[in-house]
């Protein structure tokens, strides 16, 4: 007898089991799971079709013998649990026996697998549920599960998967995921026979951060350790630059596991405090360790979330840690005076905007401001209020304008407009210089499927082999500023947004966020001339001009009326 | 080649005269902007080049015919011409033109395969060798050059019988494209055929070849400016210093004496390497494959990720001369594993080392004299780039790379300034057209470019004053290469063309003009321009003269990158494929764990390739026999051996677990399977003279690869020969070499017993199921008793009524064997077979 049994019935029942094949990638993450409980330091995944065709995972593990391989097909079966009382302390990644048998349900499975002191290894293939004879194979020490033809005979299944590259987005994070919790394990990838990434294993963690998130990212990142005990915390976290809208770049480990908590989003994002926009989310690797009995992973059928038994220390231990890195790297959001830039705009790296050309357009665009709002013209004094907001006075009462939130309006009417007209071009500016940059994988595969629409608003952008690009020809309004991180921003907030594939939403989307991110940004000075343009371009949007393209009020105004009510006169 | 005429125009007589003395090659006579072909060497080009064949009439001497190419298209003629084995002579015009006479003409340089420099004709990553041999009874000598990076080598060889196998083994070590040889030798019709047709290496008698052997040491000593010829090693090697000059008096006859970058001559001798000969570097895939001659799928294939044309080029000559000196390997190996640790310094170095340019070639092409402002430009930004590099390098522990930085040379910063101070950022490819040179290099220079910037000042501002003067607003100074500076006005306001206008040319809605000033500083202009493209010409070949004076310097430091970018591979495939440094010893067992094939690994599809160990020893494991079913892996498994040795032997990490491996002398793996062209002879006839070779040649330091000896001739012929040759290998002590032998012939299995302290029976497993054989790729103890081919065939498609019929055969002949067997039955050991057969059953049924 092996290592693995089957488990008793009753035990069975009382984990939470459910749906634990998804899509591609959750196939993929129980098999990287099940390699990394075998001990491997080498792990190969090879990807056909975004998995609906294949998914090879190779491992150079323990392996497994002839009674382990066959059983290792079978429902509930493992080797990582044997009694109930060892679900309160899991320390394996995979624990509950099914996963093997879930996908062997909807695919075709085949197992090779040898364990070091054997000759030979042993063959298994999984047809509709169905466990084959076991064969003698040559093999390599370590195991190989071949997963082919997913969903084929399921097909309700099959029509809920999204389109190749978004399912294979969801096995990059998968693969991410894995990785980086365990820099010392090396790690490729290819999909349909291209490396996609090769990771080496015995890597330090920067290392593994920079293979995987790319080198700017890396430069971004403040690490941060520190122990209780109770729990240890370490990892990184990213600058305010390297925000997004999105919470894809939050990657939590607690005790070696990825998984996704609310709490600690919402923690490490509070201990931002004031650093951040309100709708912006932080950038953080963490690696939590904690005893195996204070932290409930099971209440998950992909076990994607977990349950902390003391949230409050948790919560104070992350918030503290974050807060004292952050204070530790100065990174107090602070205006002094009007003049006064806030640290982010000192860094080259990132592309800030203001002090660039769309500034200089802006000024160069009708200093007068009609009153077209139906506001007074006043002293011409538009005063702005934290960097963050402007204020004017109206007819009616006062008018409170989000800098950001307008601008973006702004450049969205611009850009559609633009569009509109397009097939003869938005006006363009040939660079001196092709400006050659990489992209993260996720951003390059991003970038391929839309760069149509980026071509329409004139960039011309070249695949340049690998994920690296070549820009030759910007938008006008894109001169002079940080085209890699421009388009890498956008890029991001594109892949985020889950949506319809119609060409006419991806082009809209592309627009909103290429407004989006080519918008002044909250905490940017601006000078009285800047705030007129920008009130007097902001009054020239159609009705829709109230809003952002998000949705998000760009303007509000207070009445006289309401002014009074408040002041108790009325 | 015909008599050329006498002919009677005096340009045609100029050619007729350099023709003569250059008739054994096309003459490319610069004609203006063309070099044209006459005569014969027309009608020939005109076929190879596929150009129009013309007349020229020429009065009496009648319609010469006659062929051109532009010369700015020249180079891609050339290589046509010489890659199709032509020799070509660049003719060119050695005088300024002028009214007396005829522009004086000679030959610049003459073009051969060897010789070619053209960037795009030569692989980047390759050598391209040209040899000289000197053949006597007993002795050969041979040297070696490539005029594209100065490298020089030498060697003497002496044989007993026959030099074929030996000349084989030594022209495998460098990439050969041409060959000359004194008029004798050139008489040898088998030395023809081994170099023309097994190598195809296009072998031309040079005339003074005698010649400069004779003077063999005085030619040398003069051209390397020596006093003795001891420090090349080369004293006592007669047939080696004969090739060395002949070939030195062949490229300076070539290159019209511009050979300055060969400063030096390497002499080796052959044990220094382990020998590789043809049939090794064949079946092992070294640089192609043997089926489709294609790169991908070899073994360098899978070395190369040199980031340099220096890196590819020293790594082929790497693979090609591994090393058999302890020390010098694990030189190499410490190295490889110091880089590999260092993740981030590997990287550094590969960034710095992609922006490096071709230095060695670089540094040739200046040193023949077709070398232009922007080679200097380059090599000084390599230079640059390779200072970055060695700086890099900076407390490294492992002795190699503590040398290569030690020993960067400082002048290399001299050569740096030098070329800085002089040679602008970004100058034209042209060499005759200035604006190479700095300002403030040359007072007379700088005074030139005052007057003519100051003529063009003048004009541009007589422009705006005309335009004053006249009232025509429209009025414009133009230039253009007929009339040089000139005034246009259009026709709208000819009448306000004022008197002193000289009237040039009439338009349909313009006139041009000139005026005598106008004309004065047009002439300042221009000659001034004309004497500064002479003296930066002067300047710019000062500049490069300067930079020649550094040459070995310059080279030294392209190998130390060039070193530097080979180990950085080796390290980055090690991490990679996940290799393993090996435990050289000099003497003792190979000890393999895990060990896999490094180009096979990389091809597989979902199946993991399935390692295997190997142990192989002068004692009991001296000798395996392996056995096992077609497809099974037999030769991968023992061509992987020998290629984890050879990867050991220079110095790079192999594809296993664990690896001990015992130097050796030799590697030899014949196979009987590779159907190359034999150039007449049967398959078996070459099979056995390979055979031969190699059981004359080696030694108990050597790795013998055998893979199914015998199968060109019938099956009992093959039988006794593969028998007597593995017997001979395990009695014959002088050639008691580790060996692997392959066979189908499952009789030979009983040689374990006879020698039991030698040989080791193995076989390649195979499982069976529903009568289907099962690959397994396990490399087990044991014999194999099946080869099921008629199983194979099946898999192969061949039709079913043909196995069926095959399978009644097999058991026919099977049974009337074990009758024949039985009868004859006074095998001692029969007990023991019965033991074998039962060991092996549990995996072959």
């Amino acid at each position: 007898m092996g290592k693995i049994q089957i488990l008793p019935k009753q035990l069975v029942s009382r984990i939470a089991a459910g749906e634990v094949v998804e899509r591609p990638a959750s196939v993929l993450k129980e098999l990287i799971e099940n390699a990394l409980d075998a001990e491997a330091s080498q792990i190969d995944i090879a990807i056909e079709q975004a998995g609906r065709k294949k998914i090879v995972v190779r491992d150079n593990g323990i392996g497994m013998d002839k009674d382990d391989v066959v059983l290792a097909a079978h429902v509930h079966a493992t080797s990582k649990i044997q009694h109930e009382k060892d679900l309160e302390s899991i320390g394996t990644l995979g624990f509950r026996g099914e996963a093997l048998a879930s996908i062997a349900a909807v695919s075709r499975l085949t197992i090779l697998s040898k364990p070091e002191d054997q000759t030979l290894g042993t063959k298994v293939v999984v047809e509709e549920g169905l466990v084959g004879e076991p064969e003698n194979a040559g093999a390599p020490t370590g195991t190989t599960v071949m997963v082919e033809t997913l969903f084929a005979k399921t097909p309700a299944r099959q029509k809920f998967l999204k389109t190749p590259g978004t399912e294979f987005r969801h096995i990059m994070k998968v693969v991410t995921n894995a990785a980086l919790a365990r820099p010392d394990v090396g790690f490729t990838l290819t999909h349909n026979d291209k490396t996609i990434l090769e990771l080496p294993k015995g890597s330090s963690m920067q290392e593994r951060v920079q293979d995987l998130l790319g080198e700017r990212l890396l430069s971004h990142f403040i690490p941060l350790s520190r122990s209780s005990p109770h729990i240890a915390i370490d990892g990184f976290i990213g600058t305010p630059q390297i925000a997004g809208h999105e919470k894809d770049k939050q990657y939590l480990f607690i005790n070696g596991r990825p998984v996704a908590s609310q709490l600690v989003s919402r923690v490490v994002k509070d201990a931002f405090g004031g650093l951040l926009e309100p709708r912006v989310q932080p950038v953080f690797i963490f690696f939590l360790t904690l005893p195996t009995h204070s932290v409930d992973v099971n209440i998950h059928p992909r076990k994607e979330t977990v349950r902390f038994v003391n949230d409050r220390t948790v919560a104070v231990v992350i918030e503290r840690s974050v807060a004292r890195s952050l204070e530790k790297h100065d990174l107090k959001y602070v205006i002094k005076s009007e003049e006064e830039q806030s640290l982010v705009l000192n860094d080259s790296t990132v592309d800030r905007g203001m002090d660039t050309y769309t500034a200089h357009m802006l000024k160069d665009m009708m200093p007068a401001w009609h009153a077209s709002l139906g506001a007074q013209k006043s002293d011409g004094d538009i005063l702005q209020i934290h960097n963050l907001y402007l204020l004017t006075q109206t007819p009616n009462g006062l008018l409170l304008i989000d800098q950001h939130a307008a601008h973006e309006r702004i450049l969205y009417e611009e850009f559609k407009e633009a569009f509109k007209l397009t097939r003869d071009k938005q006006e363009t500016i040939e660079l001196d210089e092709p400006i050659v940059f990489d992209l993260p994988q996720p951003e390059a595969i991003a970038l391929d499927e839309h760069n149509e629409t980026f071509a329409k608003l004139g960039f011309d952008i070249d695949h340049f082999g690998d994920t690296t690009f070549k820009v030759r020809q910007v938008p006008l309004i894109f001169k002079d500023r940080n085209i890699p991180a421009l388009l890498s921003e956008i890029l991001d907030g594109l892949i985020n947004e889950n949506g319809s594939t119609k060409i006419d939403s991806a082009t809209e989307r592309t627009l909103s966020f290429l407004a989006c991110r080519s918008a002044i940004k909250a905490g940017d000075y601006l000078t009285p001339l800047e705030r007129s343009t920008l009130l007097e371009k902001l009054s020239q949007c159609p009705t829709t001009g109230y809003t952002c393209p998000h949705g998000r009020p760009t303007q509000i105004e207070i009445t006289l009326k309401e002014l009074e009510r408040m002041f108790k006169r009325r | 080649m015909s008599e050329l005429p006498e002919f009677s125009t005096p340009m045609m007589r100029q050619y007729a005269e350099i023709k003569k003395q250059y008739s054994d090659c096309m003459l490319f006579f610069r004609l203006g902007d063309f070099y044209e072909l006459f005569m014969d060497d027309a009608k020939l080009g005109a076929e190879v080049l596929d150009i129009v064949l013309t007349k020229r009439p020429r009065g009496k001497d009648g319609h010469i015919p006659m062929a051109g190419v532009p010369y700015h298209a020249a180079d891609g003629y050339i290589a046509k011409l010489v890659k199709a084995g032509h020799k070509v002579a660049i003719c060119e015009q050695v005088s300024e033109p002028n009214t007396k006479g005829i522009v004086e003409r000679d030959v610049v340089r003459i073009v051969t395969p060897g010789t070619i420099l053209d960037e795009k004709t030569l692989h980047k990553k390759e050598h391209n060798y040209t040899m000289s041999l000197s053949l006597v009874p007993g002795r050969i000598g041979i040297a070696v050059a490539d005029i594209s990076t100065g490298d020089f080598q030498a060697t003497e060889i002496p044989y007993t019988n026959s030099y074929e196998q030996i000349l084989n083994t030594e022209l495998f070590r460098f990439p050969l494209s041409e060959c000359i040889v004194n008029e004798s030798t050139y008489a040898d019709i088998n030395l023809l055929k081994l170099l023309t047709s097994t190598r195809n290496i296009n072998t031309y008698c040079f005339s003074d070849w005698d010649d400069y052997a004779a003077d063999a040491d005085v030619t040398l000593k003069k051209h390397f400016n020596i006093a003795t010829l001891e420090g090349f090693g080369l004293n006592k090697l007669t047939e080696a210093t004969k090739a060395a000059s002949s070939l030195v008096g062949y490229l300076k006859h070539t290159q019209k004496d511009n050979i300055g970058h060969i400063r030096s001559i390497h002499t080796y001798s052959p044990e220094e390497f382990v020998r590789l000969d043809q049939n090794t570097i064949t079946n092992l895939e070294l640089f192609s494959t043997i089926r489709e001659q294609e790169h991908r799928g070899s073994l360098l294939s899978v070395l190369d990720e040199t980031n340099t044309a220096m890196g590819g080029r020293l790594l082929r000559a790497w693979i090609r001369k591994p090393l058999t000196r302890e020390a010098h390997i694990i030189e190499r190996l410490d190295s490889v594993e110091e880089l590999l640790d260092a993740r981030a310094l590997r990287e550094k170095l590969q960034d710095e080392l992609s922006a490096l340019n071709d230095i060695e070639r670089t540094l040739s092409r200046l040193s023949v004299g077709i070398g232009n402002a922007r080679d200097l430009i380059n090599l000084k930004q390599s230079l640059v780039q390779a200072k970055k590099v060695h700086e890099l390098l900076k407390g490294s522990k492992a002795s190699l790379l503590k040398d290569l930085y030690k020993n960067f040379p400082n002048d290399i910063e001299i050569v740096i300034k030098w070329i800085d101070k002089r040679i602008q950022d970004d100058p034209p490819l042209d060499t005759k057209i200035g604006g190479m040179i700095r300002d403030g290099i040359d007072k007379k220079l700088d005074m030139l470019r005052s007057q003519a910037q100051g003529g063009k000042d003048w004009i541009a501002e007589f422009e705006a004053e005309e335009r004053k003067r006249t009232c025509i607003s429209s009025l414009k100074v133009k230039f253009n290469q007929v009339f040089g500076y000139y005034i246009e006005v259009s026709n709208a306001n000819r009448d306000l063309i004022p008197d002193d206008y000289i009237r040039k040319q009439t338009m349909v809605n313009a006139e041009r003009f000139i005026t005598p000033t106008l004309k004065e500083y047009e002439e300042k202009v221009l000659t001034a321009q004309e004497q500064i493209n002479k003296i930066e010409l002067k300047l710019f070949e000062e500049t490069a003269l300067g930079v020649l004076e550094y040459t070995d310097t310059i080279q030294a430091t392209a190998l130390s990158v060039a070193t530097i970018d080979c180990l950085l591979s080796f390290a980055s495939i090690a991490e990679t494929r996940h290799y393993t440094k090996p435990t050289i010893i000099v003497v003792g067992p190979l000890e393999l764990k895990d060990l896999r094939h490094p180009v096979v690994e990389t091809l597989m599809d979902d199946e993991p390739f399935v390692p295997n160990d190997v142990i192989l020893n002068n004692q009991d494991h001296q000798l395996l026999l392996i056995t096992g079913p077609n497809m099974a892996g037999k030769s991968v498994y023992i061509r992987q051996v020998a290629l984890a040795v050879l990867l050991a032997h220079i110095g790079c990490f192999v594809p296993a677990r664990e690896a001990t491996i015992s130097l050796v002398d030799s590697i030899f793996v014949r196979s009987g399977a590779s159907d190359v062209i034999t150039g007449g002879l049967s398959t078996f006839m070459v099979e056995m003279v390979e055979t031969a070779h190699i059981l004359t040649h080696a030694t108990e330091k050597s790795l013998i690869i055998m893979d199914e000896i015998g199968r060109g001739t019938s099956t009992y012929d093959g039988i006794s020969i593969a028998w007597a040759i593995a017997e001979y290998l395990v009695t014959e002590q002088s050639v008691a070499a580790k060996t692997l032998f392959a066979t189908h012939y499952h009789e030979l299995q009983e040689l374990e017993t006879k020698y039991p302290n030698k040989i080791k029976n193995y076989q390649v497993a195979v499982d069976h199921k529903d009568g289907n054989p099962i690959f397994l790729h396990k490399v087990l103890p044991g014999g194999a008793s099946h080869s099921h081919g008629i199983a194979v065939a099946k898999l192969a498609g061949v039709p079913d009524e043909v196995t069926e019929k095959a399978k009644a055969i097999l058991e026919k002949l099977e049974e009337r064997h074990v009758a024949s067997q039985n009868q004859k039955s006074n095998l001692k050991n029969q007990n023991e077979k019965e033991e074998l057969k039962k060991k092996s059953s549990l995996y072959v049924q």
